[in-house]
């Protein structure tokens, strides 16, 4: 899985600790997400699209095999 | 390099297994040098402790820092950081200390070694009482449990996220793995010393055992039907 999570942060001017607090989880999860270490639940990745105001797809990219 | 660390144990296994039945009346010198091994291992202990000390006041002071942007992430992974060092501290001290007291008793060394021993055993013990306080300067936002409940550890694990769950169990299965390997390299290593200097270890080589299925009967009871 691929993931955006960094380059959003970049856009919206927000460090791990802020979107981890909006997200209500650990700054340490956040980090594992950006490093791509870790997969979140559909409850994190349904509260990141919402703080980012984007579709989970366009933060959270699969490669097809990973789907299929 | 797993499979040479794997080849190198097998190798001093049965290099040790074949010695050890070889030579059956082999002596090794923990008498002659006991008096410097105590030494030693107060040395390391009264390091550890030191380190853990120091470690606990560096982190109580920079916990207070305010900090933002780029750098408050950064001042969170260093206190997640150095509270993981301190922990080891503090668990390996608690560990050389335990055997201090353990070796001086047992090897008949001065007073004054068994009572610093003791002592060494009393404060890295009220050291590990107090982490969880220092758990609470650490992350003074989040809801950690009381620390005199009862269910401590058990509530700090629920109150986890995922993804810190998702690295405590990596980190614990590692663990359980390894604790297994080395646990029955060490019955063998007992059993080879047995044979070898003929003073029986069979008391250990059963609490050991014990404790392997003790462990292995909880993993596998935690995990079925799950």
């Amino acid at each position: 899985m691929k993931t955006r999570l960094k380059e959003l942060r970049a856009r919206d001017g927000m460090n791990q600790t802020e979107l981890a607090k909006r997200a209500k989880v650990s700054r340490q999860t956040v980090s594992l997400i950006e490093r791509e270490e870790f997969v979140p639940s559909l409850l994190i990745a349904v509260r990141m699209a919402r703080i980012f105001n984007e579709p989970i797809e366009s933060i959270f990219i699969f490669d097809k095999e990973e789907v299929e | 390099m797993k499979r040479i660390g794997q080849g190198f144990i097998g190798g001093l296994i049965g290099f040790l297994g074949t010695f050890a039945i070889m030579n059956g009346n082999i002596k090794l010198p923990f008498a002659r040098y006991s008096f410097e091994l105590n030494v030693a291992l107060l040395l390391i202990g009264a390091g550890l402790i030191i380190a853990t000390v120091v470690y606990y006041v560096l982190i109580k002071q920079t916990a207070k820092k305010e900090v933002s942007g780029e750098e408050e992430d950064a001042l969170d992974e260093w206190k997640y950081k150095k509270f993981s060092d301190f922990s080891l501290f503090a668990q390996s001290a608690l560990i050389v200390n335990l055997l201090l007291a353990c070796t001086s008793t047992l090897t008949e060394q001065p007073l004054w070694m068994i009572v610093t021993s003791g002592v060494f055993l009393a404060i890295i013990t009220l050291l590990s009482l107090i982490m969880p306080t220092l758990l609470k300067a650490v992350y003074p936002e989040r809801p950690l449990p009381a620390t005199d409940d009862k269910d401590y550890a058990k509530k700090l694990l629920e109150m986890s996220d995922e993804g810190e769950r998702h690295v405590m169990l990596k980190g614990l299965y590692k663990s359980f793995n390894s604790v297994n390997l080395l646990l029955f390299v060490g019955i063998l290593l007992l059993l080879f010393y047995s044979l070898a200097t003929g003073a029986s270890q069979l008391f250990g080589i059963i609490v050991i055992a014990a404790v392997l299925l003790f462990t292995n009967i909880q993993y596998i009871r935690s995990v079925k039907g799950k």
